[in-house]
């Protein structure tokens, strides 16, 4: 069984793009001299480019194979501002260690040049469309923040 | 177009603007037939400098130019200027199916074609690390056609238009 871990993240107008995916790697990578905050600043401008076209806004920036799976979205226009939906609450342990791997949601027309220009520089971070989610192993499981966890399959048997 | 309705700061509105300045810029790159890879690779830096600005309110004019690297010479240039001082119902609002409308009509460039971001600044404007002074290319020849108010906020809007020969 897979856990995963949800945030939401503020962007604009509360950040620009550049502040929300600053936020992001904080809670990401937590330490600023790790490899991971150098792979993930390499992917800035194509995370920047999601973030400004709201890509991040129904489908999740994901994080997986180094622990928990972790989903971030973010908050646009008035939720925001007014941040009622807000979690940007520490990760309980650090999602961008041993074999780790990122995909970032791209509007359909921005994923062929985005993972052109990732693979160029990064080896860890991916683009993929809106339209597609990342495995299935989310499916077995969902954990949310609060530490309440929910067998999908047992429960739609009952 | 899509609206949202609350009231709202000039602050948010800057950020706003910003973001939706270089994201409809990214777009026009990606339309007219470019690949925005170098665009997106100082998205900060454009952030800095035009956000700076426009808080400040010297920002005038952001501006796309296509060039041929060969020689240097314009090919079209995409501008979206500033407007301080707008009254609006407090929302903060993007038109991207006209911008989208007049990529269309503005066509496609050859895709050798490479292209630079340049921004007007009235007089007093100060240094933001990573910007430095800049001439324009000619336009000689080329016609303007204005697309009209694509971006706007509390205080703030920008008009959008471009050249063509």
């Amino acid at each position: 069984m897979s856990t995963v871990i949800a945030r939401r993240v503020a962007a604009t107008p509360a950040r620009d793009a550049s502040q929300t995916w600053d936020k992001i790697v904080a809670l990401l990578a937590p330490d600023p001299k790790s490899e991971a905050r150098k792979e993930l600043a390499k992917a800035a401008g194509i995370a920047c480019s999601s973030i400004a076209s709201e890509a991040t806004k129904d489908a999740a920036i994901v994080v997986w194979g180094g622990g928990a799976r972790v989903r971030v979205y973010c908050l646009f226009d008035e939720d925001a501002i007014t941040g009622d939906d807000k979690n940007e609450d520490a990760l309980p342990s650090n999602p961008t260690q041993g074999d780790w791997k990122i995909s970032i949601p791209c509007l359909t027309e921005d994923v062929g040049w985005s993972q052109r220009k990732l693979s160029a520089t990064c080896t860890r971070v991916f683009a993929r469309s809106v339209d597609e989610d990342v495995s299935d192993g989310e499916k077995e499981a969902t954990r949310t923040s609060t530490g309440m966890s929910i067998n999908m399959a047992e429960f739609f048997k009952s | 177009m899509s609206t949202s309705t609350f009231s709202i700061s000039y602050a948010y509105t800057v950020t706003y603007v910003t973001t939706k300045m270089l994201l409809a810029l990214k777009e026009i790159i990606r339309e007219i037939g470019l690949d925005p890879s170098k665009f997106t690779e100082d998205w900060g830096l454009y952030e800095r400098g035009i956000s700076t600005w426009l808080t400040s309110r010297h920002l005038e004019r952001v501006s796309l130019e296509i060039y041929k690297p060969r020689t240097g010479e314009l090919v079209t240039r995409w501008d979206i200027d500033v407007i301080y001082g707008t009254v609006g119902d407090g929302s903060l609002w993007v038109d991207t199916a006209a911008i989208r409308y007049a990529i269309v009509k503005a066509g496609a460039v050859p895709s050798s074609c490479d292209y630079d971001l340049k921004l007007k600044n009235s007089d007093g404007w100060t240094a933001v690390a990573g910007w430095s002074a800049a001439s324009f290319r000619s336009t000689d020849g080329f016609k303007r056609y204005a697309v009209g108010a694509t971006i706007g906020g509390n205080g703030l809007a920008a008009q959008t238009a471009y050249w063509s020969r």
